[in-house]
This record gives structure tokens, C-alpha cells and sequence, in this order.
């Protein structure tokens, strides 16, 4: 793909991107015209109760879904770079079992830490403090282990680990705070609030970028360790950066709005089959793009198709991703001789 | 000019000395091969000097700075890698890969420059492979892909290459190929190029400078001397095969029960003497003149041989052994050798086998045996090696 | 002129009465209030200033003012919530609320319901049913994640949630930020059935029909204090009674503070997992255990619906351990009833057909129909 051909590409997904947004804005439960949302968004003294939904409904949710998109499928594509390997998503390193079972002693064994009642803080604090500690678990282990495929077994182990954990917190619930749980694990960006969707975007839009920069020496990790050391790439010190941007990335979209799955597996993927190469400088941007799109269109479908009972965001992103990923493959495998 | 130079380096794993008083020094402009069998620490030693593994002690010097104290991006441009290990290419383009080359002088985002394009273009047409630069990795073969690697390691337009066992998969076509690149980049561009092999003909006939591990040491060669009193068959422990360095290849040695004796010369033996190691039949031959090639294919095979001096006719005393020791066996082989001034006798021995009785297998043409041995029913002409080996199972 | 010393008293006096007048004026609060009597729970508060306002503290201690429309606010509280009373337009997000309106039997009461969290074939308040069906009701989606467009939509004056341990506290985030005022009821938090229902007074309060609640919830009390009595004189052989529920060849029971343990209590029965799991938690236990106690039960009592408990054969064929029960072998099996949950107002029913069932009392007034025998086949 020549330069003109991917600034078109991206050029394309910008404008989807925006057209996704206005189309978050306008469906919903409640029909709203072009105009009010216009006046609900620019005209600050409008107080209706259609701004209030724009505002504090969908607005925060649009923003959020971009947020977590990008966050979650950047995430992955770090990942697999780390690990050289396709198979591997956002959550591969258990940071999103730590935050289930964090968030499991809180809602269903009543570990509230002093407070008096169930919030949203509280569940935020502990999904987040959840992936945190796996995150360090994992780099101090990562700073002993050279080998790759060794650290990918001990992140899924961890993972298995604080799974078997939350068995026991299952075991020991009651019946009714267990789906409370479940649709907990299944990722929702409903109640999302503006603060919140506010957070997220201007914690995750920074490491992005940082991302961005890092795009030479993730090019240079894909040819092995040797090989990248050899072109000047620290790469102990790469290593470590991309294990805790990872980390961070993926553990902030989880503490707001629980486990999202496939976005970080798939995404990636597909954009290295829109760009044909594996080059992180043009794939990086492209799947922040796919990825807020993505998520976005999922999210919409997640609150709109079986009104008003909502979908858990992570049945769409599968339903709809998968047999995707599987396409494009099989139209891959047709094109080249292997 | 010494490029690299080592001074007592040891190296090992996890402070485990391997090999140890490493002192070599790379030229400019000249390639230093490693040689030895496998396992014996060229990869370590390698490596070691291409700072992908910390050597157990001593310092390694390029351009006279100590290469622990060059930084990382500083010396990514003064040396670069070619390696044997793989790496997970699913999706890769042949041409980001060569691109990664020249990272050592891109800015943060790795933008590509005209200069950097066209070195990199400069370094696919010296590996001849401009055809792959828009192929995936995946697609190409083995040869293909240790030349991309080899273009990156130009890309990086360093003064040193190191390259860790660089003809290891590759077939015949491909590592001549390679080699002769090689050899043309380092006088063409002045490139120091160190590299380890384990195949002796390819170091012998392609490296300035040969440097052997053997035991912990590592030692430089001279050519020819340490070569020629069995340093390769004691090096690689050869034990089923010799190695000779004026052929420049092994031949299998030949210990079996001897029944047959080769009449030959001139080079119309050594097919002979092949066919009946591959059959693993025992033979004795004579009589062979020292500068003939059958003489140094029989003498590394090391079966009973009858010589003659270079370029002297066949002595009287000579003649008479070879006469002796030849009615010892089942039949005698004659080659159809050229029959010169200096070996003519050697057809007294054909017609003195058919004398005593000996069978004849003959690879002369008929007429030509006629006239020379007369009509005789002892002597069985055949035409091919094929037919030469059936005659010697009916005759078993 | 009077001497100077009666002057002196005389003007005393007089700022004395200034002050009281004043005293009383401007702090009202404490000498006007008045405390609804809460017998059984302590979950809420409520306190009246006069007919037209009271403060409430619910469920998660949050103080609301209710105040009938028309009123002035007072100054004084300007910064508590507002309720305006009775309630126009209210969401309810619990199934076990909406029962608690049945006794006050005010169609303008029904007719106050704008949404609620469960559909309308899971219903059994016929009120309510219908509402949903021609749409004077909408059903706002589940309780954890309901469609928040649709809230904000109808404009509710209250929507009520409730909180603990496993409370919605997703839709109070969102309700506070759209600005909807909510109140948190934890009817269901309680384990005294009593307790459970003197909510009815917490619901009252925003329809301004405490007297009617206190009312209803004294006549429900003596009716119980009755059915104690009887149980006493009657004098039966206290049945050991087993109450649980099994699901993929797995038990749970309740613990012997709950609900189901303090009813079998009251209709005089012996919960035979007394001590087995204690608190207020349902929990898994081995078969073993489950075996021990429960083999020696003469009623098992299912906590599922009919559909779960077809027939005691298919029961058993589920979990075949069952087939060693004396109460299976007996065909001693009941099973809930589908409204089970919205009978908060009829909890002396309950206990009458729990009596019923144990044979501690001949037959009960509304006759048994809260729990259901499990056929055979």
C-alpha cells in the first residue's frame, strides 16, 4: 500500500468515525431531532429533558465507546507485538481476572472496605486496583524471565489463577447478587457518566501517543530480541513500557466499564489486513480508528436492539467481530501462496 | 587496520567459561571465518562479540573503543547481525523488514528519507533480490530469506558484519551465491565480515582468514601446514570418513574384507573406487603414481595401495609387488586407464592375472582390449559402472 | 409610678415571654415533630412537622422532604430534596415495592405508576398488568442496566431503587446525574416478615396515607399474634420442615436467619437446617449435609416455581438423592407459587399456608393457595 493509498484510508475512517458519532447521538429510546441535539450540545442554557439525555446519556457513552475502543485494541496490538504472537488479546496477561475477582469480593463477599454501600467508585477503585496488582505481579516477573513464551504462560496462569479464586467468591454467594456479577463481567457501557467518559479519554489519549512514538522500536521487537538489540533498541526498557502502557490501558477501560473481549484481539488484526504489512508506524493510527468505530457501532447496537433491555457489550463485539476476522482471513489465505 | 580486536576475552553462559583466550582481530576489508563442529562454541563466541551475550571476561575493541562504553544506537551503526534464528513473520513485508536497517539513523517516528530509500533499494540489489522487496516474508524460501536478512545487515551500512552460521539451510545454489557476496561486499566496501561455518570447503575456499575451535581454544590457521597433518579429521573426530585438503572434500574410508584388485590411473579409478566403498566391497590398487588423483581418493579412503613416484616410470621392484599381492584376490578390475610412457607396465598386470587364472572385469572397449591383451575368454568386458557392479555379484 | 424594683421584674418578665415566643417561632423542629412508631424495622425514619411536611430518611440514611403540593417549602430545610406529594408520576425498580401499594386499594395510587423494571408476564398484580399492556405503564428494562433514555423520558417525580449490598448502584449514579430524585427502599433487606412489611408506612409517607398504613400493618400484626395463638393451642407435634432448592445436581439453603427460616418459625414448624449455614445468606451445601438433616423432614418445601417442579419425578430424576427423603417418599412436596415475591402485604397468608401445610392449624382464612403441592408425575 502506497502513501496516498493509506492517507485515503484514514482519511475514510475519520469521516466514519464522525458519522458513527452523530449516529450515537441521534438513536436511542427516545427520538431526537438533528436540531435539539445541535442545541443540546452548543446551547448551554438548554435544560430539556432531551438535552439531558444527549448530555448525559449518550453524549458520555459516545465518548466512552471511542475511548475504550482505541484503548482496548491498542492495548492488544501491544501485546501481540510483545509476544510475536496473533493469538493474544488485551487480557491475556490476567489483568482483567484480577479486576473480576477484586470486583467479585466486593459485590458478592461484601468486602466493602468501610463503605456502607454499593457505588461506583467503589467497583471502579477495585476493578482497577484488581488489574494493578496483577500488572505488578506480572512485571516482577517480567524483569526475571527473558523468554517470551514463558511470560505469556505465567500471565495466562495468573489469569486462571485469580479465576479460580473467583470460583470460590461464586461459590460462597448469594444467588440474587450473582447476576449483578455476571452482567458485570460481560462489560456494559450503560450509566457511564460524563465525568467518567471525560477520565477515561484524557487518561487514555496521552498513552496513545506516547504509543505512537514507541512505533519504531515495536517494529524493531518483531524481529526478535537479538535482532532488535543489534539496531540500537533498548530492549529490556521497550519491553517493560509496553508490558505497563498495556497494562494500564486495558485495567482503566475495565474498572469503568468491566471486561470488554475480542476488541483487542481482532482489531489488530484487521487492520493489518487493511494496511497488508505489519509496520506499527501505519498500523497504530489505524487501529485506534477501527477500534473506536468498532466499539461505537456495537455499543449502539448493544442499547438499541432489544430496547430497552440492553445487550452486554462483550455478545456483540463477538457476535459481530468474529466471523468478520474469520472472512477477511479465508479471503487472505486465497490471495497469497503460501 | 584492525576494525575489531579482542583482548582475552572468555566466553561462556551465566559466567561458565566456554572458550577461552579469544585474541582475534578482524581487517578491514577481509573475511574471518570461524570453523568447527557443532556445539563447539562458535555461536557463543559470536554472539559475544556482537554484544548479544556478556563475555565472561577480557574486552572486545571496535574502532578502538571498548564496546561496552559505545552506546547502543552508536555501535547499531557501526556492526550489524545476520543470525540463524527465526522469527514469527506472519504478515510481514519484505521491504519493512530491510527498512528496519536503517533505524540506526531515522528520527523518533522512523521516517524513511530519500538517502535511507536508497540505500535500502542499493542493498536488495546487492543480495539480488529486488524481485522480493513486495513479497511477504512467509512466501519466501529459506535461501530467499537469509538474503533479505543479509540485505538488512547492508542496509545498516555498518563496517563489521557478523554473521552466525549464515549457509546453515540453505542448498547449493544459494550458499554460493551468498558466499560470493559476500566475498564481493567486503573488497568492493572495505566490510569486515566475521562469520562462523561448520562446512570446511566453504571456509577454505571462500575466507582470508580461518580461525578453528578446537577444544576451549580458539586458534588461527595457516593455511595449508595444520590443514594437511589431519587437523579437520581430528577437529570434526571423523571417524567413517577422511577428510583431503587438496580435493577439498571427504571421502569415505574403506576398511572391508578386500577382494578385488583396481588396475587404474589417470583419474579412471577414482569412479571405481567410489562405487565399491558405496557397495562397501573391499579393494586393493596399484600401481598408482603419487601425482595421480586416483592416488589421493585411494590414499584418504585408506585401502592397501601400490604407488609410484610422481611422474616416474613403474619400477621393476614395483611392478613385481603389484604382481605379487594381485593373486591374492578374487578378480581384478582394470579401469581402461591411459596407458603412457610412465605407466604402461600397469597392463602387465592385466595379462598376468589372466596367466594365473584371476577373472577380468574390464571397462575398456573391447577392441581396444583385444589388441592389448589378445583375445582372451578370461576378461569380461562391461560398458557401464552399472553393469561393471552386476559382474561382480554374479561373480561373488 | 412603680418602684424601681417592680419595673425591673415587670420588664424581665416581659423579654422572658419575648424569648419563649421567639423560641418557639423560629425553632419549630424539635418542639413540633412528631416520630412515626416503627415497630419492627429500623430501615427508615420518618418525621412529621404537621400534616403538610415530614422528613424521611431512607434506606441508605439519605434525608428527603416530602411535602404536599401547594405547600411552601420552609426556609429552614431549603437544602434537602423535595418530594412533592402524593407522588404523580413514580418508577418503581423492584418487584417487591409495588405489592406493598396493594392494601391502600387508591386507584389514584395505581394510576401514579409510569414504569417498572420487570415485564408484564411476570406480573401477578392485575393493576399493573394492565397498565403495561395499554401502555399507561412502561416497562423501563432490567434493574441493573435499564434504558436510561426511557427514565429520563418520563419524567418521573420519584423513582424508587433499592440499595445494600447488592443494591442498583448503577441506575443511582445515573439517576443523580439526570437529576431524577430517588429514594432507596431495602424492603427486601429485611428477614422479619413483619419488618418487611412496615415499608408499607416508608411508601405511604410520599402518598400521604401513613394513618392507613399503620392501619393495615396493625391489622396484619394482630392477625399474626391470632395465628401464634392458635398454632400454641392446637398444641401439634412441631413438623420438621426442610427448605431449599436444587439446580444442576447442586442444594441451597437458606441461612437460619432468613426469611423462609423466621416464617417456618412462626408457623410452627423446625427448620431442620437450623445452624447449618448461619446469617441471613442462601448458600450451596454438600449433598451429605443436605442428606443428614433433610432425610429426617416430613415437608420439603422447594424454593422454585412450578415450572422448575413439574412433578416429584422429574425432580428426583434431576437429583436423584431426593428419592431418599422421607417427605419425597411421603409426597410431602410443595413448591412457590410464581407471585411469591410480590406477597409482601400478605405475609400473615403466608404464614397461614405454611400452618396449613405443617398441620399446625386446620385450614386458613384465605385459603391455601400461596403454595403449591408437587404432583407425583
Amino acid at each position: 500500500m502506497n502513501k496516498h493509498h493509506y492517507l485515503l484510508i484514514i482519511v475514510g475512517l475519520v469521516i466514519l468515525l464522525l458519522l458513527v458519532f452523530m449516529l450515537s447521538l441521534s438513536w436511542g429510546s427516545v427520538r431526537i431531532s438533528m436540531g435539539e441535539i445541535y442545541q443540546a450540545l452548543f446551547a448551554n442554557s438548554n435544560n430539556s429533558s432531551q438535552a439531558i439525555i444527549i448530555k448525559k446519556i449518550r453524549l458520555p457513552r459516545a465518548i466512552g465507546a471511542f475511548a475504550a475502543g482505541a484503548a482496548l485494541a491498542v492495548a492488544g496490538l501491544l501485546l501481540q507485538v510483545f509476544f510475536r504472537n496473533p493469538i493474544v488479546d488485551s487480557f491475556v496477561l490476567g489483568n482483567a481476572s484480577g479486576a473480576s475477582l477484586l470486583v467479585g469480593l466486593v459485590m458478592l463477599a461484601g468486602f466493602t472496605f468501610g463503605a456502607s454501600q454499593l457505588s461506583s467508585t467503589l467497583i471502579f477503585l477495585a476493578a482497577f486496583g484488581g488489574s494493578l496488582l496483577v500488572m505488578l505481579l506480572v512485571m516482577g516477573v517480567a524483569a526475571k524471565v527473558d523468554g517470551v513464551v514463558t511470560l505469556l504462560i505465567i500471565g495466562l496462569m495468573v489469569g486462571y489463577l485469580c479465576n479460580a479464586f473467583n470460583s470460590f467468591v461464586i461459590a460462597l454467594s448469594q444467588k440474587e447478587q450473582l447476576s449483578g456479577f455476571v452482567m458485570w463481567g460481560m462489560g456494559s457501557l450503560a450509566g457511564i457518566t460524563l465525568e467518567q467518559a471525560a477520565m477515561m479519554a484524557l487518561i487514555i489519549v496521552p498513552f496513545l501517543a506516547i504509543i505512537f512514538l514507541m512505533s519504531k522500536s515495536l517494529n524493531a521487537l518483531l524481529l526478535g530480541d537479538n535482532y532488535a538489540r543489534s539496531l540500537g533498541i533498548r530492549t529490556r526498557s521497550v519491553r517493560l513500557l509496553v508490558i505497563i502502557v498495556a497494562s494500564l490501558l486495558s485495567g482503566i477501560v475495565t474498572a469503568v466499564t468491566g471486561p470488554i473481549g475480542f476488541v483487542g484481539l481482532a482489531v489488530p488484526h484487521t487492520a493489518r489486513l487493511i494496511l497488508g504489512g505489519s509496520n506499527n508506524r501505519y498500523l497504530i493510527p489505524l487501529t485506534i480508528l477501527i477500534g473506536a468505530i468498532v466499539t461505537a457501532c456495537c455499543d449502539l447496537i448493544a442499547r438499541t436492539i432489544l430496547s430497552p433491555v440492553e445487550l452486554p457489550l462483550t455478545a456483540v463485539t463477538s457476535l459481530f467481530g468474529a466471523p468478520v476476522v474469520i472472512y477477511l482471513l479465508l479471503r487472505r489465505q486465497q490471495q497469497c501462496r503460501y | 587496520m584492525s576494525l575489531l580486536k579482542t583482548v582475552q576475552l572468555q566466553v561462556g553462559y551465566q559466567g561458565k567459561p566456554l572458550i577461552a583466550n579469544i585474541n582475534l582481530e578482524l581487517l578491514k576489508g577481509k573475511v574471518t571465518c570461524i570453523l568447527g563442529p557443532n556445539g563447539s562454541g562458535k555461536t557463543t563466541i559470536l554472539r559475544s562479540i556482537a554484544n548479544l551475550l556478556a563475555p565472561v571476561s577480557g574486552s572486545i575493541f571496535l574502532n578502538e573503543q571498548n564496546l561496552k562504553q559505545i552506546p547502543a544506537a552508536e555501535l547499531a551503526r557501526q556492526m550489524a547481525v545476520v543470525l540463524t534464528e527465526r522469527f514469527p513473520s506472519d504478515f510481514m513485508k519484505v521491504y519493512d523488514i530491510v527498512a528496519t536497517g536503517r533505524y540506526p539513523y531515522t528520527n523518533l517516528l522512523g521516517k524513511l528519507s530519500a538517502h535511507d530509500q536508497q540505500l535500502i533499494d542499493q542493498a536488495f540489489a546487492l543480495v539480488n533480490a529486488t524481485h522480493l522487496k513486495n513479497n511477504y516474508f512467509n512466501e519466501l524460501s529459506d535461501g530467499e530469506k537469509q538474503k533479505v536478512m543479509l540485505a538488512l545487515a547492508l542496509a545498516q551500512d555498518t563496517q563489521v558484519i557478523v554473521l552466525d552460521e549464515p549457509t546453515n539451510f540453505l542448498d547449493l545454489k544459494h550458499r554460493s551465491e551468498l558466499m560470493a557476496i559476500l566475498k564481493r561486499l567486503s573488497k568492493e566496501r572495505e566490510i569486515s565480515i566475521l562469520m562462523s561455518l561448520h562446512d570446511v570447503e566453504l571456509a577454505l575456499k571462500c575466507c582470508q582468514n580461518i580461525l578453528v575451535t578446537k577444544d576451549d581454544q580458539l586458534l588461527q590457521i595457516d593455511n595449508d601446514k595444520e590443514l594437511e597433518n589431519g587437523l579437520i579429521a581430528e577437529l570434526y573426530r571423523l571417524q567413517s570418513a577422511d577428510y583431503n585438503q587438496l580435493l577439498g572434500g571427504i571421502e569415505f574410508l574403506n576398511h572391508e574384507q578386500e577382494r578385488v584388485f583396481v588396475v587404474a590411473g589417470g583419474g579412471s579409478g577414482t569412479p571405481v573406487y567410489r562405487l565399491l566403498t558405496k557397495e562397501q566391497i573391499g579393494f586393493a590398487t596399484g600401481v598408482i603414481h603419487q601425482n595421480d588423483l586416483d592416488y589421493q581418493v585411494a590414499n584418504t579412503m585408506q585401502v592397501q595401495l601400490i604407488a609410484e613416484t610422481a611422474f616416474e616410470p613403474i619400477s621393476n621392484a614395483t611392478l613385481e609387488l603389484a604382481k605379487e599381492q594381485l593373486q591374492n584376490y578374487q578378480f581384478v578390475i582394470d579401469t581402461g586407464f591411459p596407458a603412457g610412457n610412465i605407466n604402461r607396465s600397469n597392463l602387465d598386470l592385466i595379462l598376468t592375472a589372466i596367466q594365473k587364472g584371476i577373472k577380468v572385469i574390464s571397462l575398456r572397449d573391447p577392441r581396444e582390449g583385444a589388441e592389448l591383451y589378445g583375445e582372451s575368454q578370461k576378461i569380461k568386458y562391461v560398458v557401464d559402472y552399472r553393469e561393471l557392479l552386476s559382474q561382480i555379484e554374479i561373480l561373488k | 409610678m412603680l418602684p424601681l424594683r417592680v419595673r425591673r421584674l415587670i420588664c424581665s418578665l416581659y423579654c422572658l415571654l419575648l424569648g419563649l415566643t421567639l423560641v418557639v417561632a423560629i425553632i419549630p423542629a424539635q418542639a413540633g415533630t412528631k416520630q412515626l412508631e416503627l415497630k419492627v424495622t429500623t430501615g427508615f425514619k420518618i418525621e412529621s412537622y404537621n400534616n403538610n411536611i415530614k422528613k424521611v430518611s431512607d434506606g441508605a440514611g439519605r434525608q428527603l422532604l416530602l411535602v404536599t403540593r401547594g405547600t411552601k417549602v420552609p426556609p429552614w430545610d431549603q437544602k434537602l430534596p423535595v418530594i412533592y406529594t402524593p407522588l404523580r408520576k413514580v418508577i418503581y425498580a423492584s418487584v417487591t415495592q409495588a405489592c406493598l401499594l396493594r392494601p391502600f386499594n387508591d386507584r389514584s395510587i395505581w394510576k401514579s405508576i409510569v414504569g417498572v423494571t420487570i415485564p408484564q408476564d411476570q406480573w401477578y398484580i392485575p393493576e399493573i398488568k394492565t397498565g403495561l399492556k395499554n401502555g399507561g405503564i412502561s416497562y423501563v428494562g432490567d434493574s441493573f442496566t435499564p434504558d436510561f433514555e426511557l427514565i429520563k423520558s418520563l419524567n418521573p417525580d420519584l423513582v424508587m431503587v433499592y440499595g445494600g449490598p447488592s443494591g442498583q448502584y448503577k441506575l443511582i449514579q445515573m439517576l443523580k446525574e439526570l437529576q431524577i430524585p430517588y429514594a432507596v427502599n431495602n424492603d427486601y433487606l429485611e428477614n422479619d416478615p413483619l419488618g418487611r412489611l412496615e415499608w408499607i408506612k416508608f411508601i405511604g409517607a410520599f402518598y400521604n396515607k401513613e394513618t392507613e398504613a399503620t392501619t393495615y400493618f396493625e391489622q396484619v400484626s394482630k392477625r399474626i399474634d391470632r395465628l401464634k395463638n392458635q398454632i400454641k393451642q392446637q398444641r401439634a407435634v412441631k413438623p420438621k420442615v426442610a427448605w431449599g432448592m436444587s439446580y444442576n445436581g447442586k442444594v441451597y439453603v437458606p441461612g437460619d436467619q432468613s426469611f423462609a427460616a423466621k416464617m417456618i418459625e412462626l408457623a410452627g414448624g423446625e427448620f431442620v437446617f437450623n445452624r447449618v449455614i448461619s446469617g441471613v445468606s442462601s448458600l450451596e451445601i454438600g449433598l451429605e449435609e443436605f442428606y443428614l438433616k433433610a432425610q429426617v423432614a416430613d415437608i420439603l418445601i422447594l424454593a422454585v416455581y412450578p415450572n422448575q417442579a413439574p412433578s416429584i419425578a422429574a425432580i428426583v430424576k434431576e437429583t436423584p438423592l431426593f428419592k431418599e427423603l422421607k417427605a419425597v417418599a411421603t409426597n410431602k412436596v410443595w413448591c412457590l407459587q410464581p407471585w411469591y415475591n410480590q406477597l409482601l402485604d400478605k405475609p400473615d397468608e403466608l404464614i397461614a399456608d405454611l400452618a396449613v401445610i405443617f398441620g399446625t392449624i386446620k385450614q386458613s382464612p384465605s385459603g391455601l393457595r400461596h403454595f403449591k403441592p408437587v404432583p407425583p408425575r
